[in-house]
């Protein structure tokens, strides 16, 4: 069979989930088709303006992964595609794509934006929510990938009417090609990824809440209006023109409705109105925040204690849910009558009502689940179950993110290398036969010649020429030493102009080239392409970028942008003229994976990475596998655990890849990405390429909380699902179930996320089996996010009595009896009881101390461990090849550690499916000469990569041991922080030597090379 | 132009006879033909007995809708409680097969069947679907020159699922009626909030209720209100008579006169108020009484 299957996959869908998948898919080597409907990739993710709840930009941490995506070798991106069919089974699939007519020859455009100007038709911006206008020709995003403009075909003016064509004259690349039809496309694949995400709930189908006000506004307008790109250039300021002081969101317009068929939680919504309450504080600390809100769900990592911080930051949440925003007829304002916690009806106007619109699922989900006979769940979305998170009901498509259900970001990532990680297992036996590996001619010898630079000035159309006087800058390039051809490109960028540059570089002989143009981070890999082309050294490459420093800073003053533009060449020059040929090293590389933790996320890592073609070693404290699995009895759709757990049990045990160890833990570990080496405890030694952390958490023993320990019938969730296996007591009458029973507090300030469904699954669970006997749940906020709020309304159907109570206000539970204060009645409740359920939250276990250390990856707060970044890099770690996964994490529900394990299986696999590590060529290295053995260096890397060594040195007959530093080739990133922190300069970053600095920075002075016989191309500084 | 059977209910020709005058001369001049529906008891009002006994609600409602359907005629009324508790109750019978049948078992003893023949029509919405703006454009002789702070009550636009008149938030089809007639519906504060009276409250906290009505009232006043028009006599008892008693309890004076949509028709076809019964109601005020052409 396996050579039936295709070599290929298909993402259907360009946000942050397709993106993921796509990059995991194409590092494992297998061909990804990463299919996007709009004009570019990026999805809802580019169109936020920050994250929550550590406030990064959206748009920064994400354009890079656009970028990487756009040049992967193995990607193959297909925007303003839609899908129109797929057929075929597992393994081989055929993909129907119908390739829309952009009326812009994507060969040509270099995306300049000339055009625009030009173009007389204005039409509303629908990646601005409709608060401004694009033209009719357009990029959605001023960072959209691909940067190929799109014609608007239904308001064109040329494609409607036959006039203008103003595009077509402005552009000097003769990109505009309004002759354009729709083509379809046939491709084959072996696997196919769903991302298509979700659709933003339609505020206009409640009209009681006004939307069409110019003071209403949904939470994506108000995103928008935040974004420094956005339509009002980062200021609040609403389509009168106004500047709001008094801001509202009322949460929970289009979720937890059942009357429009929307009884679920969007998830999302209380977040990133917090977040955005906290970000337009930052742009203008006088503002007055107010969220309406039912329950505050900040249940995901770091969110309570983001909450905590914006309550303190002055942001008011009103625990209500006002029917709708209310005008005044007379004065045109808009207010919310809503009833506070006591019960009195209150009314506050607002300058603006922002609704926090739900996420809903899209009619592109429904239109592909029909193409493919994928089955949908109650609300739409793709159905999924909780061992199988990301697998659909048809073998060889798989689905991540929101297209599931809402969630957020990282759980949308995990999900994303989740089915990665599925769809490289099922077409493991073909990887890397669709790929091609880009061969390059053999570089031209360098013995330290004299440097021969050519240098190319960019006039990017009018971008660059219109203000910058290009041949003046030509002409002066001309001159500078070491310069021995200076020419302009009108696009340096196009596919002509590299031709060109090769051409200049073999006829004038060149060991060094510039070109001044544009920013280094898109442009510089494609001009370090062309110099490999034509078998230069990429590092003999170096960009002068006078667009964004020069021409677009100083449009108004031309003259000083050309000086400017001047002094930027000549700094290029300057420092190109010391560079050196620099290489990446090929390291040897262990083919096997070490999961630490055989719970369900390790187990789920383990047979993934085995299922790739790898051998994995599992090791588990405990002497069974299943973790906490194994006190757990039902989960929360009602399957039993036990079920669950035997069925992956015997999978892990039958795989011939995974070796277990259980009963052990780790003694000691060395080594790195690649080759690590480790010892357990009961002598066995391992080798290994990369690990996975999966040590998990257990519930916390809730002593002294509640009378825990004092009275025999308080018990702990757990506790209760082991008298329930047995059937509870029949003389329990009354159970009272007390939320964050240890957890939300100084100590665990966290939300331990499951607490909440966990206790509607037992109380409905008891309800069901005894419906006479009376419930009672005591909690802060109910916390059933997504689709579980359907547990909610199940309990509250039943029958089961919901008490709010505040942290101030605690219950006092009494021998037999509990008290609590209700709101609603202004007084004490004494509630007599036969059993108290405690929901305590997840803690970790004591042994990620110990492990940290081992594997030097950071523990954060409570001693879950640390991810690289909490949106986008949830499975990984800084230092390369070590990944974690499940509740090690932070506390999850079963699917989303599986899920999680997935993700980090595919991670790993990124690294385990390459035949040889490559380094990367700038990176730092140690003069052992020089370094004084401080460590420095150790402390200011945040990979990782430099560790102290104990060497032996012998110096004039005295023979000591000592401390240097050693850099790993494999983990350094290059960025320098070491060598800028030695304090003996034994450390040099390769490409950015002091030499190379410095002689830039005499450039930019235009002083003479005094020095320059005292300075070497490694860095040696002089006393100058 | 179809014949229909007029259900009176209670408060109209108890106390507001003038609305009752008014309904019949509109629509007469409008080519509409009322019969008075025999044997009509009260319809029973929706808030009180359907919260309390559904089966003694369902069945006296539904022998109203049957004598109406013995008659052969959609059956008209003017009041939003009449309207809510028939319309409800005729729809439910028309869909339920279990409701039905056990509603026919009780009707079975007085000899009667619910069939399922005939629509309950409340004069608002039947004068804008059936009749139309135009035609009623056409009817005015005497446009009236008033600011009118328009009152649709709850159940004449609530459940929006049951009733399908459209948006339930920003209603306009009674505002057009409004229009017709050459006044002008003014927006005001909470326009479509509760007159206080219904769901028993009138009976039961008469205070909050009061202050329900007082705050629509401040709203139609300050938004320049010359006066009211609501389509249902308990609301109009509410805010007519209501004002007495907010003087009387709370001593704050407001006289704003409150005319039911029949009425205010009425003036546009050249009745005088009198014959409209408008001075049967208990608030007036010398400048209105000048606008719509009265003798006080």
């Amino acid at each position: 069979m396996a050579g039936d299957k295709i070599g290929a996959a298909a993402v259907i869908g360009g946000g942050i989930a397709g993106i993921q998948s796509a990059l995991d898919l194409a590092d494992s080597g297998i061909k990804v088709y990463l299919i996007e409907s709009g004009p570019s990739i990026g999805g809802t993710m580019s169109q936020l303006d920050k994250t929550f709840p550590t406030m990064d930009c959206a748009m920064c941490t994400l354009s890079p992964k656009l970028v990487d995506a756009e040049r992967h070798p193995n990607i193959e991106l297909m925007t303003y595609c839609d899908l129109v069919g797929i057929s075929g089974e597992e393994g081989n699939f055929t993909v129907t794509i119908n390739k829309k007519a952009r009326y812009v020859d994507e060969t040509k455009c270099i995306g300049c934006e000339i055009c625009f100007a030009k173009c007389p038709v204005k039409v509303p911006d629908e990646y601005n929510e409709l608060l401004g206008k694009h033209k009719a020709i357009y990029l959605p995003f001023p960072q959209a990938v691909p940067k190929i403009a799109v014609i608007d075909a239904e308001r064109c003016l040329y494609l409607t009417k036959g006039k203008c064509g103003n595009c077509a004259k402005a552009c000097e690349a003769g990109a505009i090609d309004y002759e354009q039809k729709d083509k379809q496309v046939d491709i084959p694949v072996g696997a196919i990824i769903l991302t298509t995400g979700f659709k933003p709930f339609d505020a206009a189908k409640l009209e009681q809440y006004h939307v069409e006000h110019t003071k209403v506004i949904t939470s994506m307008q108000f995103e928008r209006m935040l974004s420094s790109s956005g339509p009002t250039d980062g200021h609040i300021e609403l389509m009168d023109g106004s500047r709001p002081k008094r801001i509202a969101w009322i949460q929970c317009v289009g979720s937890r409705n059942p009357e429009i068929g929307n009884p679920y939680c969007s998830a999302v919504c209380c977040m990133y109105a917090t977040k955005e309450a906290m970000v337009a504080k930052e742009h203008d600390p006088t503002l007055d925040m107010t969220i309406f809100a039912i329950d505050v769900r900040a249940f995901g990592k770091g969110f309570e204690e983001f909450y905590q911080r914006a309550k303190t930051a002055g942001v008011r949440y009103i625990r209500s849910r006002p029917n709708g925003v209310d005008i005044n007829p007379v004065t045109d304002d808009v207010y919310v009558k809503y009833e506070s916690e006591e019960g009195a009806i209150e009314r506050e106007v607002f300058d603006v009502i922002v609704l926090s619109i739900g996420l809903t699922p899209s009619e592109e989900t429904k239109q592909i689940a029909e193409m493919a006979g994928i089955e949908l769940d109650e609300f739409g979305n793709i159905k999924t179950d909780l061992t199988n998170p990301v697998e659909t009901s048809v073998p060889g498509i798989f689905a991540s993110g929101t297209i599931q259900g809402p969630k957020d970001i990282p759980d949308t990532v995990a999900d994303a290398s989740g089915a990665a990680a599925k769809a490289g297992a099922m077409l493991a036996g073909v990887r890397g036969t669709l790929v091609t590996k880009k061969e390059y001619p053999d570089e031209t010898p360098f013995n330290g010649d004299k440097p021969r630079i050519g240098v190319v000035v960019c006039r990017c159309g009018i971008n660059i020429g219109n203000v910058v006087d290009v041949p003046d800058v030509v002409t002066y390039a001309d001159t500078l030493p070491g310069v021995v051809i200076s020419k302009e490109e009108i696009y340096a960028c196009s596919g002509d102009s590299h031709e060109r540059i090769g051409e200049m570089i073999k006829e004038h002989n060149l060991n060094r080239v510039v070109v001044a143009s544009c920013t280094p981070r898109t442009h510089e890999p494609l001009f370090q392409e062309t110099c490999r082309n034509a078998g230069l050294n990429p590092f003999f490459f170096e960009l002068a970028n006078i667009r964004e420093h020069c021409s677009w800073v100083h449009q108004n003053e031309p003259e000083k942008a050309t000086v400017k533009a001047k002094d930027t060449v000549r700094i290029a020059v300057a420092k190109s003229s010391l560079a050196e040929p620099l290489y990446t090293q090929e390291l040897s590389l262990t083919k096997s994976a070490l999961v630490v933790g055989g719970g369900i996320a390790g187990m789920t890592a383990a047979l993934d990475i085995a299922n790739n073609g790898f051998e994995v070693a599992l090791v588990e404290m405990e002497p069974e596998l299943g973790g906490m699995l194994c006190s757990i009895k039902n989960l929360h759709n009602g399957q039993k655990a036990a079920d669950v757990l035997s069925e992956i049990v015997a999978k892990v045990e039958a795989n011939p890849k995974v070796t277990v160890h259980t009963g052990t833990t780790l003694e000691s570990v060395a080594g790195a990405v690649g080759n690590f080496r480790a010892t357990l405890t009961d002598g066995t030694e391992l080798e290994f390429g990369t690990t996975i952390i999966a040590t998990g958490a257990h519930e916390f023993e809730p002593e002294g909380y509640f009378s825990y320990g004092k009275y025999e019938n308080v018990v702990t969730q757990l506790q209760l699902e082991e008298m329930l296996e047995k059937s509870l007591d029949a003389d329990i009458k009354t159970v009272v179930m007390i939320q964050c029973a240890g957890g939300r507090n100084d100590e665990r300030p966290y939300c331990s996320r499951v607490c909440c469904i966990n206790a509607m699954k037992n109380a409905i669970r008891i309800k069901e089996e005894s419906p006479d006997t009376n419930i009672y749940v005591l909690y802060r906020d109910i916390r059933t996010y997504s689709v579980w709020e359907e547990l909610y309304i199940k309990a509250r159907e039943l029958g089961i009595f919901f008490m709010r109570y505040t942290e101030d206000r605690e219950p006092e539970v009494g021998d037999g009896v509990v008290n609590v204060f209700d709101h609603l009645l202004g007084r004490d409740v004494e509630i007599a009881t036969d059993l108290v359920v405690l929901s305590a939250p997840m803690e970790t276990p004591e042994l990620n101390t110990e492990l940290s250390e081992h594997f030097k990856v950071p523990l954060g707060s409570n001693n879950f461990f640390l991810e690289a970044h909490i949106k986008l890099r949830p499975v990984d770690f800084a230092t390369d090849g070590i990944f974690l996964c499940g509740t090690a994490q932070s506390p999850k529900l079963i699917d989303e550690s599986v899920a999680q394990a997935s993700a980090a299986a595919s991670r790993a696999c990124t690294i385990l499916t390459r035949d040889t590590l490559e380094t990367m060529g700038n990176i730092s290295v140690v003069d052992p000469e020089r370094c004084i053995g401080c460590g420095n260096c150790v402390t200011v890397c945040p990979y990782e990569a430099p560790t102290m060594q104990d060497v032996t040195v012998t110096v004039e007959e005295i023979t000591y041991t000592t401390k240097k530093s050693e850099i790993n080739p494999t983990l350094c990133k290059g960025c320098g922080s070491c060598a800028s922190g030695c304090p003996a300069n034994a450390i040099t970053a390769r490409h950015f030597t002091v030499g190379m600095m410095l002689k830039s920075v005499r450039a930019f002075a235009d002083i003479a090379d005094v020095a320059e016989a005292g300075e070497s191309a490694t860095g040696e500084m002089t006393a100058a | 132009m179809p014949k229909l059977s007029f259900f009176l209910g209670c408060i109209m020709p108890n106390r507001y006879p003038g609305i009752e005058i008014a309904t019949k001369k509109t629509l007469e001049k409008l080519g509409v033909e009322l019969v008075e529906l025999p044997g009509a008891s009260c319809c029973p009002a929706p808030g009180v007995f359907r919260s309390f006994d559904k089966a003694t609600w369902l069945s006296i409602a539904a022998r109203n809708v049957v004598l109406s359907e013995e008659l052969g005629y959609d059956l008209l009324t003017v009041c939003n409680g009449c309207f809510g508790s028939l319309v409800d109750a005729n729809n439910l019978l028309k869909e339920d097969a279990a409701e039905r049948e056990a509603t026919n078992k009780i009707l079975k003893q007085i000899g009667h069947e619910f069939k399922g023949t005939i629509k309950v029509r409340h004069i608002i919405e039947f004068l804008h679907s059936e009749v139309g703006v135009d035609k009623i454009k056409e009817a005015v002789v005497k446009p009236v020159d008033l600011k009118v702070a328009v009152h649709y009550g709850c159940h004449l636009i609530k459940p929006s699922k049951e009733r399908h008149l459209g948006s339930t938030e920003n209603p306009r089809f009674f505002d057009e009626l409004v229009e017709a007639v050459g006044a002008e519906s003014i927006d005001y504060e909470d326009k479509l909030a509760c007159c206080g009276a219904g769901g028993g409250a009138r009976t039961a906290v008469l205070d909050t209720a009061l202050l329900m009505a007082e705050a629509k009232i401040q709203h139609a006043i300050a938004a320049g209100a010359d006066c009211f028009v609501d389509a249902c006599p308990f609301c109009h008892l509410e805010l007519d008579v209501g004002q007495t008693e907010i003087a009387k309890k709370f001593g704050r004076e407001y006289n704003l006169p409150v005319l039911h949509y029949s009425q205010l028709l009425g003036l546009s076809m050249g009745y005088t108020p009198e014959e409209m019964g408008i001075d049967m109601n208990y608030i007036t005020n010398d400048e209105f009484m000048k606008k719509i052409g009265g003798d006080k």
